[in-house]
């Protein structure tokens, strides 16, 4: 029978959907860097422009040898040219990757966990889970050392055992690892598969 | 609605996304249409066409202050984008009271951020505790980075640091809500541990 205690303390799920979608988007990569790489370059050209243009309309033109350059091989070049043409094709390529960049979500740094609480963002780091789940596949009796590795959505233990024969090690190994996972509640769930590589005596 | 944590990094990661489509979008349509004009899509005179010709009279001084319009703003919104990169978002002050048109009660955050840091790092399994207040001064937003040692429950742990020190902090500063950021990791136990003294 469900009390009144129990529907209370009972977290609401459209909370904790929120919670999730929050607690992922915090930890995406911001794309500092491509915006700082494409800020300062659109800074430089727009300055110069600004600078070139608006010196040549107050009747001393600033000419640098930057755009003195182009504005030579520009006067002479038509659209059909090899140069321009290739050109124009590195800067509609250039534009299709900076679209990528700010559209492929990318890989944070950190694990969201499940907390429930869309005030309340918790996140594990990559290097941290993997020594957690390595200390949660080391438990095993039997396993001498344990390496993981986490994918996007995967999780990789490979274990070292001094054990000739060890057929449930394996499995063994799957379920610790599974049920350190279920402890941490990641938002997004992780497939483990486990291997077992014997030491030679 | 409830506020969600972190809200002005994802402001700028949203901003970031919306510049780079923004520039994507028409560096891949100007190089279209370049590619297009010379491939003679647009016609074989445009192809055959000068790139750079740069009009005389007027339609070139028009043309001038037209570019010199652009590009002034463009310039100062590249470099405020720029600037944007390097704001931690931290704040030196809370307003713990505010009463409208009467003033308010203002504590530096210091205060109630050390205590925290204090109240985590000595919890057991917790290495280091670094606590930042962001956001605004009314509106405040709490990031912890923890360091916890490799064989710490990273799950009990989370719950303590809200259902004590969070809870403590959000009764120190009288609010309902603390829009909170928790980053943890882990660290192996040092090498030479520093022996106890007996």
């Amino acid at each position: 029978m469900t009390t009144v205690e129990d529907a209370l303390s009972r977290p609401d799920p459209a909370a904790a959907r929120r919670a999730s979608r929050v607690a992922v988007h915090t930890f995406r990569p911001r794309r500092s860097w491509p915006a700082l790489i494409v800020g300062a370059l659109v800074l430089g050209v727009a300055a110069l422009a600004a600078v070139e243009v608006a010196s040549a309309l107050a009747g001393a033109p600033m000419r640098t040898s930057v755009t003195s350059a182009a504005g030579e091989h520009a006067a002479t070049a038509r659209w059909s040219d090899p140069v321009v043409q290739t050109a124009s094709a590195v800067a509609a390529a250039t534009g299709l990757v900076l679209i990528a960049v700010a559209l492929v979500p990318g890989r944070s740094r950190f694990t969201a966990l499940r907390t429930a609480d869309p005030e309340l963002v918790v996140g594990l780091s990559r290097s941290g889970l993997k020594r957690t789940l390595a200390a949660a596949a080391q438990e095993v009796g039997g396993v001498r050392a344990a390496r993981v590795t986490v994918g996007r959505r995967r999780v990789r233990v490979r274990v070292r055992t001094d054990l000739r024969e060890a057929p449930e090690l394996r499995g063994e190994v799957s379920a610790a690892v599974g049920r350190r996972l279920a402890e941490l509640e990641p938002v997004s769930a992780f497939k483990v598969t486990a291997s077992v590589r014997h030491t030679k005596a | 609605m409830t506020e969600t944590p972190a809200s002005t990094a994802r402001r700028t990661s949203r901003g970031n996304r919306c510049g780079l489509v923004l520039i994507g979008a028409a560096l891949a349509a100007a190089g279209a249409l370049a590619l297009a004009a010379g491939s003679g899509l647009l016609g074989r005179r445009l192809a055959d066409a000068e790139v750079y010709s740069w009009p005389s009279g007027a339609a070139g001084t028009l043309l001038s202050y037209g570019v010199v319009a652009v590009a002034v703003p463009a310039a100062l919104l590249a470099l405020r984008w720029m600037i944007v990169q390097g704001r931690s978002g931290t704040v030196n002050r809370l307003v713990v009271e505010a009463d409208s048109g009467r003033g308010a009660t203002e504590m530096t955050e210091g205060a109630a951020r050390e205590a925290f840091e204090e109240a985590v790092g000595g919890y057991d399994g917790v290495r280091r505790a670094r606590a930042r207040v962001t956001d605004s001064a009314l509106t405040p937003h709490l990031r912890l980075d923890l360091t916890l040692d490799d064989d710490a429950d990273v799950a009990d742990l989370w719950r303590r640091v809200r259902s004590e020190a969070l809870a403590d902090l959000r009764t120190a500063l009288d609010r309902e809500a603390l829009p909170t950021v928790i980053r943890v990791s882990t660290t192996a136990p040092p090498k030479n541990p520093r022996r106890a003294p007996e």
